[in-house]
């Protein structure tokens, strides 16, 4: 342990990680900013001397061609007849939808909302970074690109400065007995994985609770075969037939509960010999390593929910607007269960259970897999995506699984189309999901309670 | 190689998810129901050969607390 209050190569490497982190997060800040700034230019409107707002849309020509260079032409265009003041002509009209209907000021248009929240959590992470804390650069250099001899090379020197060691030691690793300052430091870079892991653990304890030793066994073997499949580029074989992500989830949670126990029984005890010193630092490697795992799966997962993390409920409806179930046939008990069952899809997504921890509704050989929730004996059938779930329709055990099946088979390209909607957020079907929304929720409302919209 | 693998893992399971159903005197239509599938679907995909894991997983899990 040599040198560890002058920086390390390993910490000089990390520092410049946390840099290029904090550039990229500034570079995708300004991205977003671009984005929002152009939405609001793209939905301004002119005077009546200029109703198309050329004189808006030149004055930001810099930030929208950023957004689409391809668009510099008609731009040029517009410059051309702002300039010899011919805003009436029909090449003005022209170059303005061109500009306006370009998918990529579309979706300026359409994700303003979702890009202003991005924006705020991106600045919120840019914040983080430049005000981080020992116990979170901790978590940081776990979570980085390190090998593991440099993280734990990083980990060391910090345990090491918080200690508040003022001078370079020599470490004392003997044949027998291990010196106590290594002990200290090695209960330091424990207690810093810890304060990493335990909100995670805290999280996911749901997923193990329980889990009987023979599932384990199920779950590394299944994890072992899909792994060596991925190598050969076969893991779509098992692509709908295997949960990989969430298995994976699951066991490195068991796994660092486990090692969690063990490393806490032996901290326990004096930790002398160097058999023992080196068991431990196995144990917290493979722990640093399972908590690495848990916080990546946890990232995507809410990447996959969306930046706000709130679950929305949508609903399948037909061409008229109308759903695939009759509200006006239910009984007040089964009305009762529906608005139950709306708010339990809601809160779902509060909670940490992945919706697609359900049952399975139907074969999957159908076009969509479907889910279902259940009140007592009434049940809702869903479609999870993206975070978000579309309701198919509701009903008791004997004819939910019938009329499920029936839907996603007659009205498999509806169900696409919705989908296709749920993701691009056009106005028309926020407005169309909304006022249906606010309908059912007087219909089952029954002043007790009420739709979670 | 990989392929005896997956097909043993899949045998396993199956014969451990049967074992667990005679064992315990599991009826079949309260089992179609904790699965969240029809009687008629978990017929089916006990005759299918289909290697469908998070199924079988599935209903390990709830064999294996089935009281």
């Amino acid at each position: 342990m040599e040198g560890v209050l002058e920086k390390s190569l390993a910490e000089e490497k990390f520092e410049k990680l946390l840099l290029q982190e904090q550039q990229d997060l500034e570079n995708q800040a300004r991205l977003l900013s671009n984005s929002y700034q152009g939405a609001h230019v793209l939905l301004s409107k002119g005077n009546d001397d200029d109703q198309f707002n050329v004189y808006g849309l030149l004055q930001n020509r810099d930030l929208l061609v950023s957004l689409e260079p391809s668009l510099s032409d008609q731009f040029d265009i517009l410059q051309y007849f702002y300039d010899n003041n011919l805003l009436d002509v029909d090449q003005v009209l022209i170059a303005v939808n061109n500009i306006r209907s370009h998918k990529t000021m579309l979706r300026c248009v359409n994700e303003a909302n979702k890009t202003v929240r991005e924006l705020n959590s991106v600045q919120k992470k840019i914040k983080a970074s430049k005000s981080m804390s020992d116990s979170e650069k901790a978590s940081r250099v776990l979570r980085s690109k390190l090998s593991d001899e440099e993280k734990v090379d990083v980990l060391r020197a910090m345990a090491y400065r918080s200690c508040a060691h003022s001078k370079e030691e020599k470490v004392d690793v003997t044949e027998d007995v291990v010196s106590s300052d290594l002990i200290s430091t090695l209960r330091n870079s424990y207690a810093q994985v810890i304060e990493g892991v335990t909100p995670y653990l805290s999280k996911y304890y749901s997923k193990v609770a329980g889990l009987p030793p023979e599932m384990i066994r199920y779950y590394e073997s299944a994890i072992r075969i899909y792994e060596e499949l991925k190598k050969e580029g076969r893991e779509e074989e098992l692509s709908g037939k295997l949960n990989y992500d969430d298995m994976r989830l699951s066991l490195s949670v068991w796994h660092a509960i486990d090692l969690r126990g063990k490393i806490d029984e032996m901290l326990k005890g004096s930790v002398q010999s160097v058999e023992q010193f080196q068991q431990v630092q196995n144990y917290l490697s493979s722990l640093s390593s399972s908590f690495e795992t848990i916080k990546s799966l946890d990232d995507s997962f809410s990447q996959e929910k969306g930046v706000s993390g709130e679950r929305q409920v949508y609903f399948l409806l037909d061409n008229d607007g109308k759903p695939f179930f009759d509200v006006s046939k239910f009984s007040d008990g089964e009305k009762r269960k529906v608005s139950s069952l709306l708010k339990k899809l809601h809160d779902e997504g509060n909670s940490d259970k992945d919706m697609k921890s359900h049952p399975i509704l139907v074969p999957k050989k159908l076009p969509h897999h479907m889910y279902t929730l259940r009140s007592s004996d009434f049940l809702v059938s869903y479609i999870p995506y993206n975070g978000d779930v579309l309701v198919l329709t509701f009903g008791d055990r004997r004819n939910i699984y019938e009329d499920s099946t029936k839907i996603s088979e007659r009205a498999s390209s509806l169900i696409d189309r919705t989908i296709k909607s749920m993701k691009s957020q056009s106005p028309a079907f926020v407005m169309a999901q909304s006022s249906f929304s606010e309908g059912l929720d007087s219909a089952v409302s029954l002043g007790v309670g009420g739709l979670v919209k | 190689m990989i392929d005896d693998k997956l097909k043993q893992l899949f045998i396993d399971i199956k014969l451990d998810c049967l074992e667990l159903i005679l064992a315990k005197d599991v009826s079949i239509s309260d089992l179609s129901y904790q699965l969240g599938i029809s009687n008629k679907d978990f017929y089916n995909r006990m005759k299918s050969t289909e290697q469908d894991f998070s199924f079988y997983l599935k209903m390990y899990y709830i064999l294996l607390k089935w009281r």
